[in-house]
């Protein structure tokens, strides 16, 4: 290969200053509660989230969408909130992992990831529950097949997947038993 | 005083406990490293270099400094004055390496220039002000491009891109070969990829007020505050050890990183967080596995005894000789895996090119080496007309011959590879399998059948002890203070678990906490299936020692000898006379009461520290040259029916059954995770991951997870998993280190059904990952009617 010499991009533009932020101010609900927020409009949701707001348990993997870490549902709809804008947000009912429990008392769906140990390093889970959650409300006799599709958009790299399965096949199971008995 | 846990009859050991751990992660309740926010923090970004290989004539860095929000930028230069290079594993005084490029660029994407500014945010985007001028050089994205004499140096100093050139022969290689009814030779190609976990590295620093330099990092090492110490040239450091690990696998060693961010926090007086962004992390974070070029000769009889090997590897290090050389040597703890192969030969090369590092991921090098060894014993079966599983049981260690010394001289401790053999062929309904793929075939299907075995040591750096404490406290509960964190590993619910054997007391009462760097506890990191062996192990010598002071005691308070005193849970009392017990709550009490109600010269309170110094096996034997021992030897068995789309070459495993044996299980949850994971890992390594370099440019084309494809889901298959209990002698359990064997045995096991599917076509499979692609240009070749389509072991 020839040698050549090279600038990097920016040193062949002219002085571009940055500019300094500008802010919205949005309002939304999250897991129940009003919250305001400033952001600048680049302010992705999860961001917003995270460090505007009060709910580190939602986790940045990729930050372009692949992932899954920081799936939360917006006004009853799965979303990578990785993908999305706060401003986007404003006005909108929002569900975070924390507000899953009540009190000390777990989901049907947190119970079963403990007791099938549905996890290894824990990261990735936020986004798993939230998945499995909203799969259930809209789907609550979910077949294997569509399962494995609905996880099929969340990564973990420790436990491949067989006992978070096992946790989501549990969850569906107890309710299709408690369906009989009802 | 007996333990309660000898006679191999346990209440707790070896049955599913909840893990504690999973009670916080399912609430979004893990702390991460992200998740530390301190006062008046700032943040870092990083201005990457455009080019592969280059010389850096300059770094112009003005317009980023006056950017909004920035508080200071760093450059290579800068460093230089700040600290010691980053220490590498082999002496190399001529490879210089620092955390910023200095005067030289080594590969795409390393960091020139560390923006600091009050937000990330504000910090990218000065990052991007950031400008440097170069003279481009011939990017070395091949090793053996590397290696010839005409290569541009990319350390130019050195005299040499070779920085390791090794080679042992242990046994009488030579006359194997000489006398061999046959001798092959195959070539295999193992291309990069690694435990990418989907939390990035991510370090903190800060000066505290009375001047102690405190990290904090998503570090799987805690002993890296010795060498904090040393590189930022001040004694006072403090690394915390209490944050929740987002995965590791091994690849969470960001070493650099820690030193940029201490550098940024002396300079600044405020506290720097940086957490890698995907595309930092991918590129320039140090956190690739190996990347390997093979050449396997074997020496065999016609009836399929293998009598030796002869294995040669070029390992393609990256750019600075990081962990890279410890993942070529590791193997040689395994060397002939779990075969009774008499001889072998293993050496070759570590070569310097423009790559990102190598860390030692999940098995440290020995994944390769079990996949080539396992492909060979196909080969070996396939050119003589032999069974592979007969192949298989012919050559076995037998379970009567433990403890077995290898070549070189590590010794298994226990094993039992055609009992598990035969499990998993009898669960996977082999002789259906062979039925179906009858069928199969006759409908013009392309169905395989592969199986693979794979050896798992434990226990890596054993020689370096382990250390735990433990304290009962004033109203009877435990404390437990450990030297690390944990990266999903559930090093709580273990400690807690064995303390619960041993002491007998309730889960609720026992607290596991996580030290730090000044917390007096020796500590090593799990590494190496490191942590049942060391930890297990310290943990339960320290309860004994927290037994015999509370028998002492009790038979103080109760005025008899401590030969009386028996225990029972957390009882202690006159034997025979079950009126006369104290329990622990009450001997706690007295200990941290009046003096004289306790013993003379017993130490108030109940603290003990333990430092177990690993195993006989591993501290008192010298191996021959290059030899590596660990302490066990754990064993998988894989069965995987895979199916390949005649038309797309989609490839899909249809079954995959697993016999997984690490002796006593302490938890089934918790060993079954590393199993199912392992396979995930396996199937990621076998079939999609890649971190490939453009050959031209040298740029990095996978650095996002839309072209670094790992498994989801649809990909990895629901795995049939069987326990096998062989236990250990060297464990007080009878356990094994384990969380490494599935993932090392599952590109072999993936790659033989793959071949065995393609067998009509006489194809040959010595590469991974296999893709469709890789299959349509073997079949391509197969079709042309010569002879290359087995042949390659390349690209």
């Amino acid at each position: 290969m020839q040698q050549s010499t090279g600038k990097s991009e920016a040193a062949s533009q002219k002085k571009v200053p940055v500019a300094e932020p500008t802010f919205i101010t949005i309002s939304l609900t999250v897991n129940g509660a009003a919250y305001a927020a400033r952001v600048e409009p680049r302010r992705t949701l999860l961001d917003c989230l995270r460090d505007d707001l009060v709910f580190p348990g939602t986790h940045a993997g990729c930050e372009h969408g692949v992932c899954g870490c920081c799936n939360v549902i917006v006004d009853g709809a799965l979303i990578r909130s990785c993908l999305m804008l706060a401003v986007m947000a404003d006005g909108s009912s929002v569900e975070t992992i924390e507000g899953q429990a009540d009190g000390d008392e777990l989901t049907p769906v947190q119970e079963a990831f403990c007791a099938k140990h549905a996890m290894q390093c824990g990261y990735c889970t936020p986004g798993m529950i939230m998945t499995l959650e909203d799969l259930l409300r809209r789907n609550p006799r979910p077949s294997e097949e569509e399962l494995v599709d609905a996880l099929s958009g969340n990564l973990c790299r420790c436990t491949g997947y067989e006992q978070i399965l096992q946790a989501a096949e549990s969850v569906v199971a107890a309710g299709e038993k408690e369906a009989e008995t009802a | 005083m007996t333990s309660p846990a000898e006679g191999g009859r346990y209440k707790f050991i070896g049955k599913p406990m909840p893990v504690i751990e999973d009670r916080r992660f399912v609430r979004g309740g893990g702390r991460y490293i992200n998740d530390l926010s301190l006062p008046a923090m700032l943040h870092m970004a990083m201005a990457p270099a455009p080019v592969a290989h280059a010389v850096l004539q300059s770094v112009d860095v003005s317009q980023a400094l006056s950017a909004p929000g920035v508080v200071t930028v760093i450059t290579g230069a800068d460093l230089v004055q700040m600290m010691e290079p980053v220490p590498q594993e082999l002496a190399l005084p001529h490879v210089v390496w620092y955390p910023l490029a200095v005067d030289k660029i080594r590969y795409a994407g390393e960091w020139v220039a560390a923006v600091v500014a009050t937000s990330r945010a504000a910090a990218e985007d000065a990052a991007e002000l950031v400008t440097m001028e170069f003279e481009e050089l011939e990017p070395l994205v091949d090793p053996r491009r590397a290696m010839q004499p005409d290569a541009p140096l990319l350390h130019e100093a050195e005299s040499s891109n070779v920085v390791w050139n090794e080679r042992w022969t242990w046994g009488e290689v030579d006359r194997e070969f000489a006398q061999a009814d046959h001798t092959f030779e195959y070539r295999f190609r193992w291309n990069r990829h690694s435990g990418v976990p989907l939390e990035t590295f991510g370090c903190v620093a800060q000066v505290d007020p009375t001047g102690i330099l405190e990290l904090w990092a998503s570090h799987q090492n805690p002993d890296i505050q010795q060498e904090v110490i040393k590189v930022m040239r001040t004694p006072k450091v403090k690394v915390h050890m209490d944050i929740d690990i987002g995965g590791s696998y091994g690849s969470k060693r960001g070493r650099k990183q820690m030193y940029l961010v201490a550098a940024a926090a002396i300079r600044t007086r405020r506290p720097v967080k940086f957490i890698e962004d995907r595309i930092e992390n991918m590129q320039a974070g140090d956190g690739h596995g190996p990347d390997r070029y093979y050449t396997v000769k074997v020496a065999a009889t016609s009836a399929g005894d293998i009598r030796a090997l002869d294995i040669d590897v070029i390992e393609d290090l990256g750019a600075y000789c990081g962990r890279g050389p410890r993942q070529i040597t590791k193997p040689t703890s395994a060397i002939v895996g779990p075969y009774r192969i008499p001889a072998a030969r293993y050496g070759g090369y570590g070569v310097l090119t423009c790559k990102t590092n190598q860390v030692p991921f999940r098995g440290a090098g020995q994944s390769p080496h079990n996949f080539i060894l396992e492909r060979t014993i196909d080969q070996v079966a396939r050119d003589l007309g032999l069974d592979r599983v007969d192949v298989r049981l012919r050559n076995y260690i037998q379970p009567e011959q433990f403890p077995y010394e290898i070549p070189g001289g590590a010794i298994y401790d226990s094993g039992n590879y055609p009992g598990a053999t035969e499990i998993g062929l009898k669960q996977a309904r082999f002789e259906d399998l062979l039925v179906e793929q009858a069928q199969a075939r006759a409908a013009g299907r392309l169905f395989g059948i592969g199986t693979a075995g794979g050896l798992d040591p434990g226990g890596a750096a054993a020689e370096h002890g382990e250390g735990v404490r433990i304290e009962i406290d004033a109203t009877g509960h435990a404390v437990a203070t450990i030297g690390f964190q944990s990266a999903g590993q559930a090093h709580e619910s273990m400690v807690t678990q064995i303390i619960r054997e041993e002491l007998g007391i309730d889960i609720a009462d026992i607290t596991v906490q996580r030290g730090h760097g000044l917390a007096g506890i020796y500590a090593g990191a799990p590494t190496g299936n490191r942590m049942t062996q060391m930890l297990g192990t310290t943990v339960y010598q320290c309860s004994a020692k927290v037994r015999r002071r509370l028998t002492e005691l009790a038979a103080f308070t109760l005025e008899v000898g401590e030969g009386q005193i028996e225990v029972e849970g957390t009882s202690y009392r006159v034997t025979g006379e079950p009126g006369r017990a104290l329990s622990i709550r009450q001997l706690a009490k007295i200990a941290y009461g009046p003096r004289l109600k306790c013993p003379p010269g017993m130490e108030p309170g109940i603290v003990e520290q333990n430092v177990y110094a690993g195993p006989d096996i591993v501290t008192k034997r010298k191996l021959k040259t290059g030899a590596k021992q660990f302490p066990t030897y754990s064993f998988d068995f894989h069965v995987v029916a895979a199916e390949v789309d005649p038309a797309t070459f989609e490839i899909k495993l249809t079954k995959y059954v697993v016999v997984h044996d690490c002796g006593t299980v302490i938890n089934p949850l918790v060993v079954d995770g590393f199993t199912y994971g392992g396979v995930g890992h396996g199937v990621g390594g076998a079939l999609f991951e890649n971190f490939a370099y453009d050959p031209d440019s040298g740029q990095l084309l996978a650095s996002t997870f839309m072209d670094y494809l790992m498994p989801t889901a649809h990909e990895v298959p629901r795995v049939e998993l069987h326990e096998q209990v062989t236990p250990s002698p060297l464990h007080p359990y009878g356990a094994k280190g384990t969380a490494e064997g599935a993932y090392m045995t599952t590109p072999a096991a993936i790659a033989s059904a793959i071949e065995d599917a393609l067998a009509p076509h006489g194809i040959r499979i010595t590469e991974v990952p296999i893709t469709p692609q890789m299959i349509f240009d073997k079949m391509m070749v197969a079709a042309s009617g010569t002879d290359g389509a087995g042949k390659d072991g390349d690209e």
